[in-house]
């Protein structure tokens, strides 16, 4: 049954990408078809998943390769179940999403578009399922060579190209690091397996560490973790939106995925130092992505900026994990785990709900840039309240779904307060900078929601935008509800999220509240639950009618007229708050870590006076810190080496085969 | 019995954390009144003021959507939510076991949040203006407000507020932790921040483009204002409430105590007329910082909850 889903699921998504592809002639058709294919095959695979994530043991998956050894081993287990149900389920909301989308953008490269995201939704599939190093790296690969191929939606601009090839750069440099991870592993355990990774016996600590390490810089790199987060914030918004969804809300947990299984499965048993370690890289990624989202204009790279923030509230969670895990806390493992895990699924679905909208938005206006927007709520009323709702969840305000996990990390860092002597201190101030992210993700999307979608229009074309399509409309719909379900009764995802944790640390049924409750750390202390919170606003908003009703008069009428704007009279545009000027309070408190640098040019008509200038334009330089401090440097390097190595290719055949004769006598000289 | 002592107990708190922080704005203005040489309005004055806006008809800006509407009453509901949150004459309060307190500050954000939203829907650089220095204040005041009332929780072994203050009025004065003056620092200025006091922000000013918390509130009218002044006035009661109460827990009220009340409800007002009346001492006495000056004070908030946290570790409880 799991392997019929599975061919099911895999073949229609690819396979409607490829017919996509041959009736590329006629882009429309192709479009349809591959779309309807993919939304099936996405459909097949979103019941696969619940299968995975209901049996209670792992199913295997085996077929011989032609090589002996090579195989393709695939394994159905819950938490497998789980990240297939990200893919499955958030790439057919997002297939959907793309059937209209696709018609308002580019047309002419539909075919192709579709054939790579075909592809891309299989290959993430095969990543989760994989249980070889072989089928995972495959899958790994094709993954990130679709995601490149799905980038250059308008290659025609140099600055996507150049994202494009920092993406490809960056998948290697993270690949190269995992694959020395996987063969270390192989080479202990003797096989490509990974079920005899995880029955070989532990390595020694060190090369444990070292493994992790590994593992961390590559899975990290993925996943945007800062410092090799550079690459992600360029890349993901050149793509188109549903597509940028998919890699913000899906691919960047793939990479997640990895770090939990190695962690928990191929490197037990765990070093409690680990977690710090990830604890502190998950508060330094949190706190400067939404420092840089805040300062950015481009909605759709602010949103990548938030995800680099919400991979690192996900990574302080699993640092905990690792910590009790490593110092023999199963519960308060399972607990941080658990934590994790809510806040993955929660950012996949806020995070895909936010693309979606910023899609709707870039349909409508051909805007990205919030200083170009405004006035939106009242031209696309359906599009405005699915991105405040999605703002709403993704600043951690309660009750929506990001007040959940967010709450839950917080109880996970205050039981690592009371661990063991080093960990006093790093709890408060981990969670010190879990309100500071919360209070900067909280005006990160005021300044979104209110500069894009309120107030007045800024530009014509903000002026002029339609609602978007009702095909486009439902999958955000559904997303926001979402939100709010998993806000109300959190009990019900962590109920699903508790048959995924590891073996080792098997959730104490006493961890769950019921479907309404939210629990705590501590079993002696009360769960929370968000709908009495809820009812009890609801009953005072009831009580507050009333008194309204009761006190007002028949006379007082309510008007409505030009705002009041302390008596002045003229209300433009042109002069509403911008989301630069939004920001400036934290450009300024933060210019020391930016590096700003403020240009005025002034072009002076009057060469006697420059105080009588024609124009002038004032230029905002800003540089990342990593940039100068880490990645020049190794760039530098590399071209060096490059031009170094380079004399070796002189063209000569003759030399070329000197060369290859002499690495078959070195070889034959080396081997034992 | 005690179902219905439990009720009528919850009824005084109710009605104690809804009207009296009107009395304690009326307390503020009246001191800083009379420290100006003049005799000041009259302690209701507050009360009269709502009772005047509900009565009246509203205007609203026609660049405003829904969000403007909607927002007087979202702001005032999370406030009131909260206030039903934190104890007053008694350590016993009707949401005590959902009274986390991170709950507590994600609620109040959550009602900064609609705030800051109504005021970019009104289309005006003043509104703008105030909620975005409103998001700085707030976002680098958060870190020293968890901090601190994180402290607070560690030294009394609970996160949930009612429980704290439990814990600290069965306690002696000179049993309570040296860390105590500490956080109470932390969080007495961290308080005034997010009330928009003097010095980071001057609810009376006329300039509005000094204003921080005023200028959001500048497009609304009637039934508006009214429920923002209102909302205003819960979250100062409310702070009040929980440094009187953290800080000072005399005389509270026990439980299903019927004789324990009248002392608690007292002791409570006096409290909190006292720190009203010191914060209207402290309005009088000093400047307003300027705006960038503001994180000095703040990252002051913070050092003194991080030491604290650092005289936790190294001594413990």
């Amino acid at each position: 049954m799991l392997s019929l889903l599975f061919f099911l699921s895999i073949l229609l998504t690819a396979a409607s990408g490829a017919a996509a592809l041959a009736l590329q002639s006629r882009p429309a058709l192709a479009h349809r078809v591959g779309c309807w294919g993919q939304l099936a095959g996405t459909l097949a695979g979103v019941v696969l998943a619940i299968l995975c994530l209901a049996s209670d043991a792992p199913g295997h998956l085996r077929f011989d390769g032609p090589v002996p050894g090579l195989g393709f081993t695939l394994r159905f287990d819950a938490l497998a179940g789980f990240f297939l149900l990200l893919v499955f389920g958030l790439g057919a909301l997002a297939t959907t999403f793309g059937l209209p989308y696709g018609f308002i953008g580019h047309s002419s490269s539909l075919g192709t578009r579709d054939f790579c995201l075909g592809f891309f939704l299989a290959s993430m599939a095969v990543v989760v399922l994989a249980d070889d190093v072989f089928t995972f790296f495959a899958a790994w690969e094709s993954m990130s060579v679709f995601a490149f191929l799905l980038l250059p939606g308008e290659h025609e601009k140099r600055e996507v190209r150049e994202a494009a090839y920092l993406f490809l750069i960056a998948s290697q440099v993270g690949t190269a690091f995992i694959l020395v991870a996987f063969l270390v592993l192989a080479h202990h355990a003797g096989s490509l397996e990974f079920d005899a990774f995880r029955r070989a016996a532990p390595l020694s600590l060190p090369w444990r560490s070292g493994i992790f390490a590994l593992a961390l810089i590559g899975f990290g790199t993925k996943a945007g973790m800062i410092p090799f987060h550079v690459w992600l914030p360029k890349a993901h918004p050149v793509a188109p939106s549903h597509v940028s969804a998919l890699m913000s809300g899906v691919m960047i947990k793939t990479a997640l995925y990895g770090l939990i299984r190695f962690a928990f499965e191929f490197l037990a048993p765990l070093d409690a130092f680990w977690g710090l370690v990830v604890l502190t890289l998950g508060a330094v990624s949190a706190v400067l992505g939404a420092l840089f989202a805040l300062l950015e204009h481009d909605l759709k790279r602010m949103l990548a900026y938030s995800s680099v923030e919400n991979v690192g509230i996900i990574l302080m969670g699993l640092g905990v994990a690792i910590f009790f895990a490593g110092s023999g806390k199963g519960d308060w493992a399972a607990y941080a785990l658990l934590a994790a895990l809510f806040h993955t699924l929660n950012h996949a679905v806020f995070k895909t709900l936010l693309f979606l909208a910023a899609g709707s938005v870039l349909a409508a206006t051909r805007e990205a840039s919030l200083e170009h927007l405004g006035g939106l709520a009242r031209r696309m009323p359906a599009t405005a309240v699915c991105f405040l709702v999605g703002a709403w969840a993704i600043s951690g305000l309660p009750p929506a779904n990001g007040f959940a996990s967010e709450w839950m990390t917080y109880q996970a860092l205050w039981v690592l307060a009371s661990g063991s002597a080093g960990t006093h201190l790093l709890g408060p101030i981990a969670a010190a900078c879990l309100a500071l992210v919360g209070g900067l993700a909280a005006a990160c999307f005021v300044r979104a929601a209110g500069v894009g979608f309120l107030g007045l229009p800024r530009t014509e074309p903000a002026r002029r935008a339609e609602e978007a399509p009702r095909g486009m409309i439902w999958p955000m719909a559904a997303l926001a509800a979402l939100c709010l379900f998993a806000g109300l009764a959190p009990g019900l995802p962590l109920a699903m999220l508790a048959g995924c944790l590891p073996r080792q640390l098997s959730a104490p049924s006493l961890l769950l509240a019921g479907p309404l409750g939210l629990p705590a750390a501590r079993s002696v202390e009360p769960p929370l639950y968000p709908l009495a919170i809820v009812a009890t606003l609801a009953a005072l908003l009831l009580g507050l009618t009333f008194v309204r009703r009761r006190l007002g008069t028949a006379s007082a009428a309510t008007r409505v007229h030009g705002p009041w704007n302390c008596g002045y009279p003229i209300v433009a545009p042109r002069a509403q708050y911008s989301a630069s000027g939004f920001s400036q309070p934290f450009a300024y408190f933060a210019r020391k870590l930016l590096s700003r640098k403020k240009l005025l040019d002034v072009h002076a008509r009057h060469h006697y006076s420059p105080y009588l200038p024609e124009s002038l334009v004032l230029r905002v330089h800003s540089v990342s810190p990593f940039d100068t401090l880490v990645y020049q440097p190794v760039k530098r390097f590399v071209i060096r080496l490059s031009k170094r190595v380079s004399r070796l290719q002189t063209g000569s055949l003759r030399l070329y085969l000197a060369f290859l004769l002499g690495t078959v006598i070195l070889l034959l000289l080396i081997q034992p | 019995m005690t179902f219905a002592l439990d009720i009528g107990f919850a009824a005084i708190h109710l009605a104690l954390v809804l009207f009296w922080p009107l009395v304690l704005v009326g307390i503020v203005r009246r001191v800083k009144a009379r420290l100006a040489c003049r005799r000041g309005l009259p302690l209701l004055q507050e009360l009269t003021d709502l009772l005047k806006l509900f009565r009246k008809g509203e205007v609203i800006p026609d660049t405003a959507t829904w969000v403007f509407r909607l927002a007087p009453w979202g702001t005032w509901a999370a406030s009131a939510l909260v206030a039903l949150m934190v104890p007053t004459f008694s350590w016993s309060v009707p949401l005590g076991a959902q009274a986390d307190f991170i709950l507590v500050i994600y609620l109040l954000g959550s009602s900064r949040f609609l705030r800051n939203l109504a005021a970019l829907d009104t289309a005006t650089a003043f509104a703008g203006l105030a909620a975005s220095r409103e998001s700085f204040v707030a976002a680098l005041s958060e870190p020293a407000m968890v901090l601190s009332l994180w402290c607070a929780g560690w030294v009394a072994g609970t996160s949930r507020i009612p429980e704290m203050v439990w814990r600290f009025s069965e306690k002696a004065a000179a049993e309570l932790s040296p860390v105590h003056p500490l956080i109470l620092v932390a969080l007495v200025i961290v308080a005034i921040a997010e009330n928009a006091r003097v010095p980071f922000d001057d609810p009376t000013t006329h300039l509005e483009l000094t204003m921080i918390h005023e200028a959001a509130l500048l497009e609304y009218s009637g039934p508006g204002l009214a429920l923002m002044q209102w909302g205003a006035g819960l979250h100062l009661g409310l702070s009040l409430a929980l440094i009187a109460n953290l800080f000072f827990p005399i005389g509270l009220a026990a439980p299903a105590e019927l004789g324990t009340v009248p002392l608690g409800l007292f002791s409570f007002m006096a409290r909190t007329s006292v720190l009203a009346a010191l914060l209207g001492v402290l309005e009088s006495t000093m400047a307003r910082l300027r705006f960038f000056r503001i994180t000095d004070w703040l990252a002051l908030s913070g050092a003194a909850a991080v030491l604290a946290v650092i005289r936790l570790v190294t001594v413990g409880r």
